[in-house]
């Protein structure tokens, strides 16, 4: 197995397929919490002793340690000037503090000091290495690296495993995300530390991508997959004209049932793909990649392998010139913020705990006040609370932007704001009227690495619903 | 006795005549392109639009020279940077940029210098700021121009907002503007006709390289999210030339680097030469100072405003500098400026959606 | 004697490890004229593809004289010791139709793939290496082999169907191990593959010394002179990698020695270029011990961010700022990083020529397409993206040319090679890009 997932995505497919065709009694119901009526399923691999699978309500099943905390790899990126991140076999998080910038994006030089120096995290500080005991023993595709001090590291597919001091809770994934997709868009994102998942448990020519709403199931075209109210998982209501717009996804002759996926005669010898009960399709009009066109058609929907968690009840939608935006109750849409410096470690500074000179700069020229006019906090009102992980109420000093802790709730003035994903999330104080968007792309690098974005829950031009 | 005894007429000529009377009886053939004027609709979608820099092959608009840009302002300002902070480089320049303000920066900034200016007379004035056209007229409003136009990045034939503004316009969906004129009696001479402006939602029909459209495609229009978009304006045609009043405003959607971004003209009109296959001419009027210069810098960044030299912090003194209408109620600022965009159109059947 | 006739590698172990090395094309394997394989089959065709980014600055790259002794252009200066052996085509044409110009994407998809892409997560096709594989990939331990100077494993021009990538090997190092160690182990079995740094060092070719001794006793002389050319320069690159790699310091005897480490990253043009030469040199060796026949070597990406010593801006970033020069007429810094590119194709098309085989030389039984992204990167111009092929394939096809497209599409020279590798094809590619004309004048 091990020479199949290391000799190229071209056999690792086809071991894919071999899995999906021939063996079902192989498909052995997974171990740890994957619930497959509700939540995305996956594929049990063998890990070392004490590591499981947690279902993370975002990022879907990802790997945790013994501990609860999810795991994660850096993998290498290419910036506009070069790389960072960690290439197979080499661990690059060190333990030394890094002083200067690396020059990574242009068009600043390398070699300027970065922020707050007194105070600045080693990359180990805020991603400790997930060390393997004395007695760790090599399983599947999880080995050991050497690291330069002599000690052993996890790894897996040999990318080095950090856990985050961000995560709070068991599978939590505070800390890193999923790099937005390949080159086009995530081409000058920050080198994230993404959360190590098991191998999906979708058929070949299948994928999942991670979106606003939920992690989207489409082809490996990434063509967006609906399914049809009136269908269920033994027939159909789509025939004749109703396939001139939506087309069948077909499954091979060999496929067979499990888990959430079952297969449709729609006639003798045609098969189609059913997920949890319903028929797949993809629509035909439509060219985008992730699309949501196709649920503007009466009983159609997107599917889900999980849903996006719920946001705040208080929270709207609005329509704007390129589609849906999250806003506020009244209406303001809604923008997350992104930041990590151009360093070699590619520190992040867009949690409250993190250095806020970077934010502070952006949103107000350091200076606070200014801040909350420009990029107003989204205020909760005192009878609103943390919903889930996802979504949830801080308690922001608006002076310094940290935290204010329990025991000096009293005496420091402070604001209770939503954030998402422990950052908190912002309006923008040019937008006037529901459905402006002005502060989308507002910062360094399109608020990709010291800026705001708007959070999108429908992008018919651009695909804003990627995260 | 040979057959052709019995056939005065020739073949030939027996088939002249039937052709001859059928015509008579269906009327004169339509051609394609009359048929793109239908019902007195015509519509036409943008292929290309930029702001309209008159450029002399030697430069001399520019007597100083080209502006610099992030990079050369970092370098002049921060020559030892490798004992500074971010806060007091990076951050200070990024600062600057994204909360622009009128106060010196220390670099000069060189603006156009020349006196002609492609554009339109949009005030009825002629006065001491104005541009002549380089066909006599006078009073070009067009002040844009004196801004950017000694900045590389906004000349053609490779500067680089010159290219990728106006390629966007070509690609991106999210740009797809149109106007059908409607109403028309004639395309050459027409006192009156209406134009309404729509933003359309399908690819272009182009030839085989892609890069040249065709006329004869056809655009929906975006009534989902495009709605807001739509404006109506009056004009005439005066020896295929289309002129409309000007408007409140005009929105132009305008992402070139994936930003969904606006451009706001007040006061914009249409200046347009028209053909059944094409147009192509000028949309003037006043752009709103903010409005452009934030268009710019969120889908650029400091990264490609320096692939064009475009220093946004200089920039924006200047724009503030030379804006000449719409003065803000409380300050007495003006807060638009005067521009000149050159556009191309190809015609289009422009439907409703389905 | 026939005794290693179909066996075409040497065996042995290394600390418990297994070790294999191939075997190039010996007399021994062919038949009495080095025509020909020894059981009469005709000597394996080979294609491979090799990519540099961002284009050429027209006016000092694209010859004046067309046909046989072309000029060479400042630019392709350094293909001179390799003009012979390559032919150049210009004024190829890539068409999209509806599509967008999609930047540093469009242009290489056509050429690779035959369609134009929509978007920018998207291959519209499998590659056309692959589709050479699948026709001529079938019989060598590997089906084809990828490979990038960049050192960034997701950058690959090769795409099966859908969006599957091909990934490259990225480290000289790996790349060895893989070649010569053995990868048929169970991870968790006792014996082990050899650690790669170990075996550079202590070399393959002593964990195969005995094969080897029994293989010397059946050859003749010319080829134990070839097999002896052969164990130079593995040898030779071995000690290339003991060079780069990491030595402890040997004040401290005592410390344990930390595990030696491969080239480091970074994307100097330098580095760049010596990893380039040194996974040249390892694909060499898998081509011409026929572990592959397809092979694909990346030199740099289509957004590529090599750098120049003393120069703020890597290529990509100075394609973009950099002005043109008015005395000049093209961008000297950016026309730097390209003639760099040259000189590494050069290399490529030396390393391939310089390799006997039978009667002639490997190159001579290969075709090479190469390709860029852009033929302007500065305005991401697609128009005329020009494009190489190196090699005879077996004496069908003329050398030395400079090939004027007329405008036609550049996907004729990616047909042509099809047809020449046997794929049966009435045309290829999608749309405008249709074609079923060969490019004639290159065939004898």
């Amino acid at each position: 197995m091990k020479f199949l997932f290391n000799a190229g995505c071209r056999n690792a497919a086809a071991f894919t397929l071999v899995y999906w065709l021939l063996s079902p009694s192989l498909l052995a119901a997974p171990t740890g919490s994957a619930d497959y009526s509700v939540h995305e399923g996956y594929r049990d691999v063998p890990m070392p002793e004490g590591f499981s699978v947690v279902i993370n309500e975002l990022d879907g099943p990802v790997f945790v340690n013994s501990e609860g905390k999810t795991l994660y790899q850096w993998p290498q990126k290419e910036h506009r000037n070069g790389y960072s991140g960690e290439p197979q076999g080499s661990p690059q998080c060190g333990d030394e503090v890094v002083r200067v910038t690396a020059g990574l994006m242009s068009p600043y030089p390398p070699g300027i000091l970065l922020p707050e120096l007194d105070t600045r995290p080693s990359c180990t500080d805020l991603w400790p290495p997930e060390f393997a005991d004395e007695q760790a023993e090599e399983v599947g595709e999880w080995t050991l690296i050497e690291r330069a001090d002599g000690r052993h590291q996890w790894s897996y597919d040999e990318q080095a495993l950090y856990t985050s001091i961000r995560d709070v809770e068991p599978g939590d994934s505070i800390g890193g995300r999923k790099r937005r997709f390949g080159s086009g868009f995530g081409r000058d994102d920050p080198a994230y530390r993404i959360p190590l998942a098991p191998p999906q448990n979708i058929p070949p020519g299948f994928a999942i991508q991670a979106t606003t709403i939920g992690r989207m199931l489409t082809t490996d075209k990434n063509e967006a997959l609906y399914s049809f109210d009136q269908d269920t998982a033994s027939s159909t209501a789509c025939e004749q004209h109703c396939l001139h717009k939506w087309q069948p996804i077909f499954a091979p002759a060999l496929a067979r049932s499990q888990g959430d996926w079952s297969i449709l005669e729609r006639s003798p010898g045609v098969r189609q793909w059913v997920f949890r009960g319903k028929p797949l399709y993809r629509y035909l009009p439509e060219s985008r990649s992730w699309s949501q066109l196709g649920s503007d058609e009466q009983g159609w929907h997107n599917v889900f392998t999980q849903p996006a968690p719920a946001y705040p009840p208080s929270f709207t939608r609005q329509a704007t010139i390129v589609g849906e935006v999250l806003a506020n109750a009244q209406g303001h849409t809604i923008y997350l913020y992104f930041c990590a410096d151009d360093s070699e470690d590619q520190l992040a500074c867009d949690h409250p705990l993190d250095t806020q000179v970077y934010r502070l700069a952006m949103c107000g020229g350091g200076d606070p006040d200014r801040c909350l006019q420009h990029w107003p906090y989204v205020l909760a009102s005192p009878d609103e609370h943390s919903i889930n992980r996802t979504w949830t109420v801080l308690n922001i000093d608006p002076t310094t932007g940290r935290p204010v802790r329990e025991q000096d709730l009293v005496s420091t003035e402070y604001l209770r704001v939503w954030a998402y994903r422990d950052r908190p999330v912002y309006t923008y104080g040019i937008d006037k009227v529901p459905g402006d968007v002005h502060g989308g792309g507002i910062g360094e690098w399109r608020g990709q690495r010291n800026g705001l974005r708007a959070f999108w829950l429908r992008n018919d031009f651009m695909s804003g619903i990627l995260r | 006795m040979s057959s052709s005894n019995y056939f005065p007429i020739k073949p030939r000529g027996v088939v002249a005549l039937c052709l001859a009377m059928l015509l008579t009886v269906a009327g004169p053939v339509k051609s394609e392109e009359a048929m793109a004027l239908t019902n007195g609709t015509i519509g036409y979608v943008f292929t290309d639009l930029f702001w309209s820099i008159y450029q002399t092959p030697g430069a001399e608009e520019c007597p100083d020279g080209f502006n610099d840009g992030p990079r050369e302002q970092f370098t002049a300002l921060f020559p030892h940077h490798e004992s500074l902070t971010v806060e007091q480089t990076q951050l200070w320049q990024e600062v600057q940029t994204w909360h622009p303000n009128t106060e010196p920066d220390g670099f000069a900034f060189h603006s156009v210098e020349g006196d002609l200016s492609w554009g339109l007379n949009l005030d009825g004035k002629v006065s001491d700021e104005d541009f002549t056209h380089p066909e006599g007229t006078a009073g070009i409003d067009n002040q844009i121009y004196r801004a950017v136009g000694c900045i590389i990045g906004f000349r053609g034939p490779d500067g680089v907002e010159y290219i990728f503004q106006d390629k966007a316009i070509f690609d991106s969906i999210y740009n797809r503007l149109m106007i059908e004129i409607t109403g028309i009696d004639d395309l050459e001479n027409d006192t009156r006709v209406t134009v309404n402006l729509y933003r359309g939602s399908d690819r272009l029909l182009t030839d085989a390289t892609g890069s040249t459209a065709v006329a004869g495609g056809t655009q929906r229009i975006d009534r989902r999210w495009g709605q807001s978009l739509v404006r109506q304006m009056q004009g005439r045609i005066v020896d295929s030339v289309l002129t409309t009043e000007p408007i409140e405003d005009l929105i132009i959607p305008w992402q070139n680097l994936g930003v969904p971004s606006i451009q706001l003209i007040r006061d914009a009109r249409f200046q347009l030469d028209l053909s059944t296959t094409s147009a192509h001419g000028l949309l003037a009027g006043f752009a709103d100072v903010d409005t452009w210069y934030y268009q710019l810098i969120r889908n650029d960044s400091t990264h490609h405003l320096s692939n064009g030299q475009i220093s946004g912090i200089s920039l924006y003194k200047a724009l503030r500098l030379f804006a000449d209408a719409y003065p803000d109620p409380e300050s007495g600022d003006n807060t638009a400026i005067s521009t000149a965009l050159d556009v191309k159109m190809t015609q289009v059947f422009i439907v409703e959606p389905e | 004697m026939r005794t290693f006739n179909r066996r075409r590698f040497l065996r042995g172990t290394l600390n418990g490890g297994m070790v294999s090395v191939g075997l190039p094309l010996l007399n021994l394997f062919l038949s009495d004229n080095g025509s020909a394989m020894a059981n009469g089959l005709p000597i394996p065709q080979r294609f491979g593809t090799w990519s540099w980014g961002l284009g050429m600055s027209e006016s000092i790259f694209v010859p004046k004289n067309t046909g046989a002794n072309f000029d060479l252009p400042e630019e392709i200066a350094a293909l001179a010791p390799v003009q012979e052996h390559i032919n150049l085509y210009t004024n190829f044409h890539v068409f999209r139709d509806d599509a967008p110009n999609l930047c540093h994407h469009s242009g290489w998809v056509v050429l690779r793939s035959g369609t134009a892409p929509y978007t920018s997560e998207n291959r519209p096709g499998e590659t056309i290496d692959v589709s050479i594989a699948r026709q001529i990939g079938n019989a060598t331990r590997f089906k084809s082999l990828s490979a990038t100077a960049t050192g960034d494993v997701r950058d690959s021009f090769s795409y099966e169907g859908g969006n599957s990538v091909n990934q490259p090997e990225w480290s000289p190092l790996r790349f060895y191990n893989r070649l010569f160690g053995d990868d048929f182990q169970h991870p968790n079995a006792k014996t082990f593959a050899p650690d790669p740094s170990v075996l550079v060092r202590k070399s393959a070719l002593s964990a195969v010394r005995e094969d080897a001794r029994k293989l010397e006793k059946s050859l003749g002389a010319e080829d134990r002179q070839r097999l002896d050319q052969y164990f130079t320069g593995l040898r030779d690159l071995e000690n290339r990698f003991d060079l780069q790699l990491t030595k402890p310091d040997p004040r401290e005897a005592c410390v344990v020695a930390a595990a030696p480490s491969d080239l480091p990253a970074g994307l100097d043009a330098d580095l760049v270029s010596k990893r380039h030469r040194m996974l040249t040199d390892l694909m060499l060796m898998a081509v011409a011990c026929d572990q592959t026949r397809v092979f694909n070597m990346f030199y740099a990406s289509a957004f590529s961010a090599t750098t120049r010593p003393g120069y703020d801006k890597p290529h990509h970033t100075a394609t973009h700022e950099e002005a043109v020069d008015d005395a000049l007429g093209y961008q000297p810094n950016t026309s730097w990083y390209t003639r760099r590119a040259m000189e590494e194709w050069a290399y490529y098309v030396g390393a391939l020529a310089n390799c006997k085989e039978g009667d002639g030389t490997l190159l001579d039984n290969a075709l090479i397409y190469a390709n860029t992204d852009q033929s302007f990167a500065k305005v991401h111009g697609i128009d005329g993206i020009p494009m190489f092929s190196a090699g005879s394939a077996g004496g069908r096809v003329k050398t030395g040319l400079h090939i004027d497209g007329g405008g036609s599409p550049g996907c004729r020279l990616g047909y042509t090679a099809q047809k020449l590798m046997g794929v049966e094809l009435e045309s290829w590619g999608t749309k405008s890009n249709t074609t079923s004309s060969d490019i004639g004048e290159i065939l004898i």
